[in-house]
């Protein structure tokens, strides 16, 4: 398994009032994986790959795509990645064939053999224009552009923010056989955290600015439990060791590390899941008084 | 810096960035010339508004972005985009030129005289490539600052470009050995020679210095 992706303390400043910060960003993305990156909405996570994909100058780090570094090689590097943006938004009084004409002349790898047999596969008409595609649509021709140049990496900025389940699960499949083989790899950003338990191998959490939680997604869920309990059950020990606490008048649920379940012994517990994990740290934050 | 990149993307600003009025303000300028009273550069101001437009259709689809994505360098876009927006312009002057040798045969043998402007000679295409190039340099490196908007810049170019109507006028008035500034003649066209060429160094020159402008500008802009 190879790196295809690494960025290290990554730095963005948009001063003023409303500004944001990028604090340090790092991860890396290994080949032959699907890696989800979740945070909610304002996080950072379309910060990250402006800055990543040089989009927006980044104030301090460093960005390497497969071994190479950015912006250096950004012209070769690119030639290597996919990127969706949402659902494809430009040009949109233009019609399919014209985009793609103009699209195709850049890459080295562009098969158009492949491009049809996705138009097909999406039910894609090359005649109509962007802007009279469902959102559902858009993503696929985007992701049809992107899967016809033979690109090592797909970095997908919210795909899936707007479809039906249908649509969705579909998306997910094209993902798993993207990756499937080993050398290809999938950054997928995304708030839609059930995609993720689908199809994600990886998990890089993004929390105001700050990575907040990286690593495989089996261990980071199988690192959390939820805990029920009522409102006799709640210890001083019990409320410190809580990640987040939801409280009800009958009781409680909360989100507690797996190393220190002990002290919830006898209430019940579940597994965690990404929703939950993530539910738990933002919105049910326990906050030291 | 890649031919085969910046030849790539003049062809996708010509794709899907040409709106319909860069064909329009085509005919105009050279259906323009035929007017025997008129003040000549004028034909040829059209062609900014043409120009506003691929700037324009450039913010309305995104195209900074949809270039940003592709396997170019930022220096390639804008040096693909001041191609695009020169090679307009040139093309513009090179296919009035022959209207121009028409209109100026019919306008002598009508033995009419251009009150309202001067002549269509070669001293005219050289204040409209000053006027190109005054245009440019605002337009171009505004475009490549902040939210990528040429609104204001193109009105503000618009106005440089009307200056050089101010040289169409000292033209026309001059005396004392300079009036074939003004002519149509060969041996005028000749001694205009120099004016023309002088003018295209510079129009080359102020391109160059607005595509390092503009470089500097979108390798620090927010895409």
């Amino acid at each position: 398994m190879t790196t295809i992706l690494e960025a290290k303390n990554l730095c963005k400043v948009y001063p003023g009032p409303g500004g944001f910060e990028l604090k340090n960003v790092g991860f890396s993305v290994p080949s032959g994986c699907i890696t989800g990156f979740i945070g909610r909405n304002g996080a950072g996570k379309t910060t990250t790959f402006k800055v990543i994909l040089g989009l927006s100058p980044r104030d301090a780090g460093e960005v390497s795509l497969f071994s190479k570094p950015m912006p250096e090689h950004e012209a070769e590097c690119k030639q290597d990645i996919g990127v969706v943006f949402g659902g494809f938004s430009y040009h949109e009084t233009k019609r399919l064939r014209a985009v793609t004409k103009a699209f195709k002349r850049f890459y080295k790898n562009w098969s158009e053999e492949k491009y049809r047999a996705l138009l097909k596969k999406f039910a894609l008409d090359e005649n109509k224009r962007i802007k009279e595609l469902s959102a559902g649509m858009k993503v696929k021709y985007a992701l049809a552009l992107a899967l016809s140049h033979d690109a090592k990496l797909l970095m997908l900025d919210e795909p899936t923010s707007g479809l039906d389940p249908v649509s969705r699960d579909e998306i997910m499949d094209i993902f798993r056989e993207f990756v499937d083989g080993g050398e290809r790899s999938i950054l997928f950003s995304t708030h839609i955290t059930s995609d993720l338990d689908k199809c994600a191998d990886y998990i890089i959490y993004i929390r105001d600015g700050a990575i907040a939680m990286q690593g495989d997604r089996e261990q980071i869920i199988g690192g959390y439990r939820l805990i029920q309990g009522g409102r006799d059950d709640m210890s001083e020990a019990l409320r410190a060791a809580l990640i987040g606490i939801k409280e009800t008048p009958f009781g409680f649920t909360g989100l507690i590390r797996e190393s220190e379940l002990y002290l919830a012994e006898g209430l019940a517990t579940a597994k965690a899941d990404i929703e939950s994990i993530m539910l738990y740290t933002e919105k049910y934050e326990r906050h030291e008084s | 810096m890649s031919f085969s990149n910046v030849k790539n993307l003049i062809r996708k600003d010509l794709g899907l960035l040409s709106h319909p009025t860069v064909f329009l303000f085509l005919f105009l300028a050279c259906g323009m010339l035929f007017i025997p009273e008129y003040p000549r550069p004028v034909g040829f101001f059209y062609a900014l508004i043409a120009i506003m437009n691929i700037f324009t259709l450039d913010v309305q689809g995104k195209d900074h972005e949809f270039s940003g994505l592709l396997p170019v360098q930022k220096r390639e876009s804008v040096l693909a985009r001041v191609l695009t927006v020169a090679l307009y312009e040139i093309a513009l002057l090179v296919i009035t030129v022959p209207f121009a040798v028409l209109s100026n045969m019919l306008i002598s043998k009508l033995g009419r005289v251009n009150h309202a402007g001067m002549n269509t000679n070669l001293i005219l295409y050289a204040i409209v490539l000053l006027g190109y190039a005054a245009y440019n340099i605002i337009v171009i490196p505004g475009a490549y600052h902040k939210q990528f908007k040429v609104y204001f810049k193109s009105f503000v170019g618009m106005l440089a470009f009307s200056s050089f109507i101010g040289f169409e006028i000292l033209v026309r008035n001059l005396k004392g050995g300079l009036e074939y500034l003004n002519g149509t003649s060969p041996a005028a066209l000749t001694r205009q020679i120099p004016f023309l060429l002088g003018a295209a160094a510079m129009f080359v020159i102020v391109n160059v210095i607005a595509y390092f402008i503009a470089s500097r500008r979108y390798e620090k802009a927010e895409i």
